[in-house]
């Protein structure tokens, strides 16, 4: 049986990484949704404010093109301020999760027409970010190590890179995470904890090859 | 017996994964950083206010399909840049056509519909491209082929040509013998 809540010392932690997962509070109140939605700009300015780095940060890591990344998050805020202008749209207390899940939607679209592209006019180029025989082996430095962990990332599945991106660069709780993925709570801590897993051996698995 | 997923996540602080956590946290912390500068003001400008949309990006930049365009032969590169100026070209007149037959839509939907009208554009004309490339190098397997014949024959003709040659210069020494012996 999995458990069906993360539990406050879970939600403890997830607040505390959103809390430094961005500078602003992400926790916009439901009454400034709400006036932002009615064409307030001062509530629509905060909820920019809270929530637009996270999203640029979710296409930039898997984009990696910041006037693409740009571009998505246009996309998205757009589409969010069409929706509320339209009258479409009822905050529940999910505006994250909806926000997110445009995001995601957005990001495989681009990176579908990229595969696309790809596919068609060249091959795919490798990951691999083995050092040639000729170069020497750089040092295990701390941006040698998050560079590596990028590559990492860039071997997980689809869905394992989702959850990573949601926790990570979005900066999401798991709860905020179950509602978007529509997976008990339970699951997606194991699966990321799996995720986290894989990551280690893919790291390690690296640096015994450059050894 | 599989792990319990509660017994799993409860060694997440394991010190490897910890390490995992740290480091994924930096990743996030470059990926944030790397917004450019003034972003804020212009995702708020695009959609508040009269929108003074910024273009950006993916359309301008250079591409594989330009970096793979082979230069190096003047006919396929001149036939290429016209496929793609015929097909931009008809791209243009609709988008042009579209917009102006279009009643007064809200700012972001127009540059939705153009961009998206853009995307297809060039979707289309790389098709295109790569359908004219294909064509030519076709074309120019089938004109080396041809040529390689010909020479082939030019070559047999030469040859035959010399040995009528030979065989001329012995029937008229035969005819001057013949002269001398009358």
């Amino acid at each position: 049986m999995t458990r069906a809540s993360a539990g406050p010392a879970e939600d403890h932690r997830a607040e505390q990484h959103r809390a430094s997962a961005d500078a602003a509070d992400p926790a916009v109140s439901a009454d400034v949704l709400a006036r932002a939605a009615a064409g307030d700009d001062q509530a629509w300015r905060r909820v920019l404010e809270a929530d637009w780095r996270r999203v640029f940060a979710m296409a930039f890591s898997r984009l990696r093109d910041p006037d693409i990344a740009e571009e998505l998050t246009q996309a998205v805020f757009v589409k969010v301020a069409e929706q509320w202008a339209s009258g479409d749209y009822t905050e529940q207390g999910r505006f994250e999760s909806w926000l997110f899940r445009i995001t995601m939607n957005q990001i495989r679209d681009e990176a579908r027409k990229r595969r696309r592209r790809a596919g068609r006019l060249a091959p795919a180029g490798s990951l691999d970010t083995t050092p040639s025989q000729d170069e020497p082996a750089p040092e295990k430095t701390e941006q040698y190590e998050t560079d590596r962990m990028r590559a990492a990332i860039e071997q997980l599945s689809e869905s394992d890179r989702d959850i990573i991106t949601l926790r990570h660069q979005g900066g999401m709780g798991f709860k905020a995470m179950a509602a978007l993925l529509n997976e008990p709570v339970g699951t997606l801590l194991a699966r990321h904890h799996r995720a986290l897993k894989k990551l280690r051996t893919l790291m390690e698995t690296a640096s015994d090859a450059n050894a | 017996m599989p792990e319990h997923p509660n017994d799993q996540h409860s060694k997440a602080s394991r010190p490897g994964e910890e390490r995992m956590e740290q480091l994924l946290g930096r990743v996030a912390a470059e990926d944030r950083a790397a917004a450019p500068v003034g972003l804020e003001d212009r995702l708020f400008a695009a959609t508040r206010a009269k929108p003074a949309l910024k273009l950006v990006g993916s359309t301008a930049a250079s591409g594989p399909a330009r970096r793979r365009l082979p230069l190096g032969r003047p006919l396929v590169g001149f036939a290429a840049a016209a496929a793609v100026l015929l097909v931009a070209g008809v791209g243009v007149w609709n988008a042009g056509w579209l917009t102006a037959s279009q009643p007064a839509a809200a700012p972001n939907e127009l540059l939705s519909a153009e961009m998206n009208a853009a995307e297809s554009e060039l979707d289309a004309a790389e098709t295109a491209l790569e359908i004219w490339i294909a064509s030519l190098d076709a074309l120019e397997g089938d004109v080396s082929g041809e040529i390689d014949l010909l020479l082939a024959e030019v070559a047999s003709l030469d040859e035959a040509w010399d040995a009528g040659l030979g065989a001329s210069a012995d029937v008229a020494t035969d005819w001057l013998d013949l002269g001398g012996a009358l």
